[in-house]
Protein backbone atom coordinates (compact mmCIF):
# COMPACT_ATOMS: atom_id res chain seq x y z
CA UNK A 1 0.00 0.00 0.00
CA UNK A 2 1.41 3.23 -1.04
CA UNK A 3 0.39 7.13 -0.07
CA UNK A 4 -0.16 10.15 -2.30
CA UNK A 5 -1.87 13.32 -1.70
CA UNK A 6 -3.10 16.09 -3.86
CA UNK A 7 -4.28 19.67 -3.40
CA UNK A 8 -4.45 22.43 -5.98
CA UNK A 9 -1.42 23.86 -4.78
CA UNK A 10 1.50 24.79 -7.51
CA UNK A 11 4.82 22.02 -7.97
CA UNK A 12 6.89 24.69 -6.07
CA UNK A 13 4.55 25.09 -3.00
CA UNK A 14 4.77 21.78 -2.58
CA UNK A 15 8.28 21.12 -3.26
CA UNK A 16 8.56 23.24 -0.17
CA UNK A 17 6.13 21.91 1.78
CA UNK A 18 8.05 18.34 1.22
CA UNK A 19 11.05 19.26 1.71
CA UNK A 20 10.02 21.24 5.36
CA UNK A 21 8.09 18.80 6.63
CA UNK A 22 10.38 15.64 5.29
CA UNK A 23 7.79 13.81 3.39
CA UNK A 24 9.16 11.38 1.22
CA UNK A 25 5.79 10.41 -0.17
CA UNK A 26 3.92 11.78 -3.67
CA UNK A 27 2.30 15.36 -3.59
CA UNK A 28 0.33 15.78 -6.68
CA UNK A 29 0.31 19.36 -8.33
CA UNK A 30 -3.25 19.79 -9.61
CA UNK A 31 -2.99 23.35 -10.36
CA UNK A 32 -6.48 23.81 -12.00
CA UNK A 33 -8.40 21.50 -9.86
CA UNK A 34 -8.65 19.21 -12.58
CA UNK A 35 -7.93 15.68 -10.99
CA UNK A 36 -9.84 17.34 -8.23
CA UNK A 37 -13.24 18.02 -10.44
CA UNK A 38 -13.02 14.55 -12.29
CA UNK A 39 -13.14 12.71 -8.84
CA UNK A 40 -16.16 14.99 -7.65
CA UNK A 41 -13.98 15.94 -4.94
CA UNK A 42 -14.01 20.07 -5.63
CA UNK A 43 -15.21 22.35 -2.60
CA UNK A 44 -17.97 24.02 -4.75
CA UNK A 45 -18.90 25.93 -1.19
CA UNK A 46 -16.20 28.51 -2.10
CA UNK A 47 -17.14 31.39 -4.33
CA UNK A 48 -14.85 31.57 -8.01
CA UNK A 49 -13.91 34.50 -7.53
CA UNK A 50 -12.02 33.67 -4.32
CA UNK A 51 -8.81 32.36 -3.72
CA UNK A 52 -9.37 29.50 -2.09
CA UNK A 53 -11.71 28.48 -5.07
CA UNK A 54 -9.98 24.90 -6.40
CA UNK A 55 -9.49 23.78 -3.19
CA UNK A 56 -10.76 20.00 -2.81
CA UNK A 57 -12.79 18.57 0.38
CA UNK A 58 -10.87 16.52 2.67
CA UNK A 59 -11.14 13.25 1.20
CA UNK A 60 -9.55 10.20 1.43
CA UNK A 61 -9.86 6.88 -0.97
CA UNK A 62 -8.15 3.76 -0.51
CA UNK A 63 -8.24 2.26 -3.82
CA UNK A 64 -7.24 -1.35 -4.85
CA UNK A 65 -4.58 -2.12 -7.30
CA UNK A 66 -7.62 -1.99 -10.01
CA UNK A 67 -8.56 1.32 -8.64
CA UNK A 68 -11.66 0.63 -7.34
CA UNK A 69 -12.60 2.19 -4.19
CA UNK A 70 -12.22 0.22 -1.27
CA UNK A 71 -13.03 2.96 1.40
CA UNK A 72 -13.87 6.39 1.91
CA UNK A 73 -13.03 8.89 4.65
CA UNK A 74 -15.09 12.39 4.57
CA UNK A 75 -14.60 14.61 7.09
CA UNK A 76 -17.20 17.38 7.26
CA UNK A 77 -14.75 20.05 8.72
CA UNK A 78 -10.97 20.35 7.35
CA UNK A 79 -9.98 21.14 10.88
CA UNK A 80 -11.68 17.40 12.06
CA UNK A 81 -8.89 14.22 10.31
CA UNK A 82 -9.17 10.62 10.48
CA UNK A 83 -5.56 9.43 11.06
CA UNK A 84 -4.02 7.05 8.71
CA UNK A 85 -3.34 5.24 11.61
CA UNK A 86 -6.97 4.72 11.86
CA UNK A 87 -7.34 3.52 8.29
CA UNK A 88 -4.52 0.87 8.81
CA UNK A 89 -6.38 -0.28 11.95
CA UNK A 90 -9.45 -0.39 10.45
CA UNK A 91 -8.88 -1.37 6.74
CA UNK A 92 -5.50 -3.26 6.83
CA UNK A 93 -5.82 -5.01 10.36
CA UNK A 94 -2.76 -2.75 11.33
CA UNK A 95 -1.67 -4.70 15.22
CA UNK A 96 0.10 -1.76 16.17
CA UNK A 97 0.41 1.88 16.51
CA UNK A 98 1.07 3.59 19.67
CA UNK A 99 2.68 3.09 22.41
CA UNK A 100 0.68 0.13 24.75
CA UNK A 101 -0.11 -1.09 28.21
CA UNK A 102 -0.80 -4.59 29.56
CA UNK A 103 -3.03 -5.39 32.65
CA UNK A 104 -3.02 -8.77 33.95
CA UNK A 105 -5.80 -10.33 35.85
CA UNK A 106 -6.59 -14.18 37.20
CA UNK A 107 -8.97 -14.38 34.15
CA UNK A 108 -7.13 -12.62 31.03
CA UNK A 109 -4.43 -10.32 29.68
CA UNK A 110 -5.93 -6.80 28.23
CA UNK A 111 -3.41 -4.83 25.95
CA UNK A 112 -4.72 -1.30 25.45
CA UNK A 113 -3.16 0.93 22.43
CA UNK A 114 -3.93 3.43 20.07
CA UNK A 115 -3.82 3.32 16.56
CA UNK A 116 -1.02 6.05 16.18
CA UNK A 117 1.45 7.35 18.23
CA UNK A 118 1.19 10.72 17.68
CA UNK A 119 -2.36 12.97 17.04
CA UNK A 120 -3.03 16.34 16.91
CA UNK A 121 -5.70 18.54 17.47
CA UNK A 122 -9.18 17.83 15.93
CA UNK A 123 -7.52 13.96 14.95
CA UNK A 124 -10.10 11.24 15.04
CA UNK A 125 -8.02 8.31 15.60
CA UNK A 126 -9.04 4.21 16.84
CA UNK A 127 -8.36 3.16 20.46
CA UNK A 128 -7.87 -0.73 20.95
CA UNK A 129 -8.13 -3.38 23.25
CA UNK A 130 -6.88 -6.65 22.44
CA UNK A 131 -8.14 -9.45 25.28
CA UNK A 132 -6.37 -12.84 25.68
CA UNK A 133 -8.59 -14.75 27.88
CA UNK A 134 -6.90 -17.68 29.85
CA UNK A 135 -7.55 -21.43 28.96
CA UNK A 136 -11.29 -22.70 29.36
CA UNK A 137 -12.15 -18.88 30.30
CA UNK A 138 -14.94 -16.67 28.64
CA UNK A 139 -16.68 -13.65 29.07
CA UNK A 140 -20.23 -12.45 28.33
CA UNK A 141 -21.21 -10.36 24.74
CA UNK A 142 -23.19 -7.58 24.79
CA UNK A 143 -25.95 -9.02 23.68
CA UNK A 144 -26.26 -11.94 26.88
CA UNK A 145 -29.45 -11.50 28.88
CA UNK A 146 -28.87 -11.99 32.81
CA UNK A 147 -25.04 -12.23 32.99
CA UNK A 148 -22.67 -9.25 33.04
CA UNK A 149 -21.11 -8.56 29.89
CA UNK A 150 -18.03 -6.69 28.94
CA UNK A 151 -18.53 -3.33 29.22
CA UNK A 152 -15.84 -0.54 28.33
CA UNK A 153 -16.32 2.36 30.02
CA UNK A 154 -14.79 6.13 29.16
CA UNK A 155 -13.90 8.13 31.71
CA UNK A 156 -15.21 11.91 30.57
CA UNK A 157 -12.44 14.52 29.61
CA UNK A 158 -12.82 17.70 28.37
CA UNK A 159 -12.06 18.13 24.60
CA UNK A 160 -12.51 14.12 24.39
CA UNK A 161 -14.99 13.12 21.76
CA UNK A 162 -15.41 9.02 22.64
CA UNK A 163 -18.02 7.36 20.32
CA UNK A 164 -19.72 4.12 21.18
CA UNK A 165 -17.47 0.64 21.53
CA UNK A 166 -17.80 -1.77 18.82
CA UNK A 167 -17.87 -5.25 20.31
CA UNK A 168 -16.97 -8.24 17.32
CA UNK A 169 -19.43 -11.34 17.11
CA UNK A 170 -20.05 -13.62 19.97
CA UNK A 171 -19.86 -17.30 19.88
CA UNK A 172 -22.92 -19.34 21.62
CA UNK A 173 -21.60 -21.19 24.69
CA UNK A 174 -24.11 -23.95 25.30
CA UNK A 175 -24.36 -24.59 29.52
CA UNK A 176 -25.63 -28.20 29.49
CA UNK A 177 -25.57 -28.17 33.46
CA UNK A 178 -28.62 -25.67 33.45
CA UNK A 179 -29.93 -25.41 29.68
CA UNK A 180 -28.67 -22.38 28.39
CA UNK A 181 -27.11 -21.09 25.91
CA UNK A 182 -25.06 -17.27 26.18
CA UNK A 183 -23.21 -15.33 23.49
CA UNK A 184 -19.50 -15.16 25.03
CA UNK A 185 -16.00 -14.61 23.80
CA UNK A 186 -13.11 -16.71 24.29
CA UNK A 187 -9.31 -16.73 23.31
CA UNK A 188 -8.38 -13.83 21.42
CA UNK A 189 -10.89 -10.34 21.38
CA UNK A 190 -10.07 -6.86 19.79
CA UNK A 191 -12.72 -4.07 21.11
CA UNK A 192 -12.56 -0.84 19.27
CA UNK A 193 -13.75 2.53 19.69
CA UNK A 194 -13.14 5.91 17.57
CA UNK A 195 -12.18 9.19 19.73
CA UNK A 196 -12.14 12.56 18.76
CA UNK A 197 -10.07 15.20 19.90
CA UNK A 198 -10.56 18.93 20.30
CA UNK A 199 -7.73 21.63 19.88
CA UNK A 200 -5.22 22.14 21.68
CA UNK A 201 -6.91 24.76 23.79
CA UNK A 202 -9.77 22.41 25.02
CA UNK A 203 -7.70 19.40 25.93
CA UNK A 204 -6.91 21.35 29.38
CA UNK A 205 -5.22 18.69 31.73
CA UNK A 206 -5.57 15.94 29.50
CA UNK A 207 -1.87 17.05 27.72
CA UNK A 208 1.07 16.75 30.17
CA UNK A 209 4.59 16.92 28.52
CA UNK A 210 3.46 17.10 25.24
CA UNK A 211 1.62 13.86 26.11
CA UNK A 212 -1.92 12.97 25.73
CA UNK A 213 -3.47 10.66 28.66
CA UNK A 214 -6.91 9.12 28.24
CA UNK A 215 -8.21 6.50 30.53
CA UNK A 216 -11.23 4.23 30.80
CA UNK A 217 -11.80 0.78 32.32
CA UNK A 218 -13.26 -2.39 30.89
CA UNK A 219 -15.98 -4.55 33.89
CA UNK A 220 -15.93 -7.99 32.71
CA UNK A 221 -17.60 -11.46 34.77
CA UNK A 222 -15.27 -14.29 33.69
CA UNK A 223 -16.46 -18.14 34.00
CA UNK A 224 -15.55 -21.50 33.02
CA UNK A 225 -17.45 -24.56 32.52
CA UNK A 226 -17.91 -25.16 36.34
CA UNK A 227 -18.04 -21.30 38.13
CA UNK A 228 -18.10 -17.71 37.70
CA UNK A 229 -15.54 -15.45 39.24
CA UNK A 230 -16.57 -12.27 40.83
CA UNK A 231 -17.11 -9.20 38.07
CA UNK A 232 -13.66 -7.66 37.82
CA UNK A 233 -12.93 -3.69 37.00
CA UNK A 234 -9.85 -3.18 34.77
CA UNK A 235 -7.76 0.18 34.67
CA UNK A 236 -7.16 1.36 31.11
CA UNK A 237 -4.91 3.81 30.07
CA UNK A 238 -3.72 5.10 26.49
CA UNK A 239 -0.91 7.53 25.99
CA UNK A 240 -0.05 9.11 23.16
CA UNK A 241 2.22 12.13 21.99
CA UNK A 242 0.45 15.31 21.33
CA UNK A 243 1.92 17.88 18.68
CA UNK A 244 0.83 21.12 17.55
CA UNK A 245 -0.10 21.49 14.37
CA UNK A 246 2.68 22.90 11.69
CA UNK A 247 1.66 26.92 11.20
CA UNK A 248 4.25 27.51 8.81
CA UNK A 249 3.17 28.82 5.80
CA UNK A 250 5.36 28.80 2.05
CA UNK A 251 7.52 31.70 1.67
CA UNK A 252 5.90 34.86 -0.31
CA UNK A 253 6.67 34.07 -3.63
CA UNK A 254 5.19 30.85 -3.80
CA UNK A 255 1.82 31.56 -2.07
CA UNK A 256 -1.55 31.79 -3.94
CA UNK A 257 -2.61 35.57 -4.88
CA UNK A 258 -5.52 36.52 -2.05
CA UNK B 1 -13.08 -15.82 44.50
CA UNK B 2 -16.23 -17.42 42.69
CA UNK B 3 -19.33 -17.71 43.28
CA UNK B 4 -22.31 -19.68 41.51
CA UNK B 5 -23.29 -18.78 38.25
CA UNK B 6 -26.61 -15.72 38.51
CA UNK B 7 -28.19 -13.80 36.49
CA UNK B 8 -28.82 -9.75 36.73
CA UNK B 9 -31.78 -9.33 34.64
CA UNK B 10 -31.84 -5.44 35.51
CA UNK B 11 -28.70 -4.99 33.34
CA UNK B 12 -30.22 -6.20 29.85
CA UNK B 13 -32.10 -2.93 28.67
CA UNK B 14 -28.69 -1.05 28.85
CA UNK B 15 -26.46 -3.43 27.28
CA UNK B 16 -29.05 -4.14 24.50
CA UNK B 17 -29.48 0.02 23.60
CA UNK B 18 -25.56 0.09 24.28
CA UNK B 19 -25.11 -2.95 21.17
CA UNK B 20 -27.67 -1.08 18.70
CA UNK B 21 -25.83 2.07 19.19
CA UNK B 22 -22.39 0.32 18.49
CA UNK B 23 -24.55 -0.96 15.21
CA UNK B 24 -25.68 2.17 14.00
CA UNK B 25 -22.04 3.47 14.40
CA UNK B 26 -20.37 1.44 12.53
CA UNK B 27 -23.16 1.25 9.95
CA UNK B 28 -23.41 4.90 8.84
CA UNK B 29 -20.14 5.81 7.09
CA UNK B 30 -20.10 8.78 5.10
CA UNK B 31 -20.38 7.02 2.04
CA UNK B 32 -22.96 10.07 0.37
CA UNK B 33 -20.11 12.39 0.90
CA UNK B 34 -18.13 13.97 -2.09
CA UNK B 35 -16.06 11.56 -4.52
CA UNK B 36 -16.39 8.01 -5.98
CA UNK B 37 -18.82 5.53 -4.17
CA UNK B 38 -17.21 2.43 -2.95
CA UNK B 39 -17.64 -0.39 -5.51
CA UNK B 40 -16.94 1.82 -8.04
CA UNK B 41 -13.67 2.47 -10.43
CA UNK B 42 -12.43 5.85 -9.52
CA UNK B 43 -11.05 8.11 -12.31
CA UNK B 44 -7.44 8.20 -13.61
CA UNK B 45 -4.73 10.14 -12.50
CA UNK B 46 -2.39 12.23 -14.33
CA UNK B 47 -0.54 14.81 -11.99
CA UNK B 48 3.00 16.55 -11.36
CA UNK B 49 4.50 15.70 -8.41
CA UNK B 50 6.80 17.90 -5.86
CA UNK B 51 9.85 16.80 -7.47
CA UNK B 52 8.47 18.09 -11.39
CA UNK B 53 7.79 14.43 -12.24
CA UNK B 54 4.42 13.52 -13.88
CA UNK B 55 2.46 10.69 -12.08
CA UNK B 56 -0.15 8.07 -12.81
CA UNK B 57 -2.04 6.00 -10.84
CA UNK B 58 0.02 3.25 -12.27
CA UNK B 59 3.31 4.90 -10.91
CA UNK B 60 1.56 5.50 -7.57
CA UNK B 61 -0.09 2.38 -6.44
CA UNK B 62 1.52 -0.31 -4.92
CA UNK B 63 0.84 -4.08 -5.13
CA UNK B 64 -1.88 -3.57 -2.26
CA UNK B 65 -3.15 -0.49 -4.22
CA UNK B 66 -3.08 3.49 -3.04
CA UNK B 67 -3.72 5.59 -0.46
CA UNK B 68 -5.05 8.79 -1.88
CA UNK B 69 -5.42 11.77 0.19
CA UNK B 70 -7.43 15.13 -1.22
CA UNK B 71 -5.91 18.37 1.33
CA UNK B 72 -6.79 21.73 1.32
CA UNK B 73 -3.43 23.50 0.52
CA UNK B 74 0.48 23.46 1.51
CA UNK B 75 -0.29 26.64 1.13
CA UNK B 76 -2.76 28.16 3.54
Amino acid sequence: MRVAAISNDTVDALAHFAQRAGIGFPLLSDPDSAVIREFGVLNEDIPEDHAFFGIPHPVELLLGRDRVVRAKFHEEDYKDRFTAGRVLVRQLGADQGGPSSTEHTSHLKVTAWASDSVVRGGNRFVLVLDIELDDRMHVYAPAVEGYIPVDWRMEEAAGLTHFEAEYPDSRTLHLPAINESVPVYEGRVRLLRDVMIGQAADLGGMVEDGILTIRGSLRYQACDDRMCYLPATVPLEWKVAFEQHDRTRVPDEFRRPR
Amino acid sequence: MFFPRCREPGRLAAFATLAGLGLAVAASPADAAAGPPVGTAAPSIEATDQSGAMQTFDDLAGENGLLLLFFRSADW
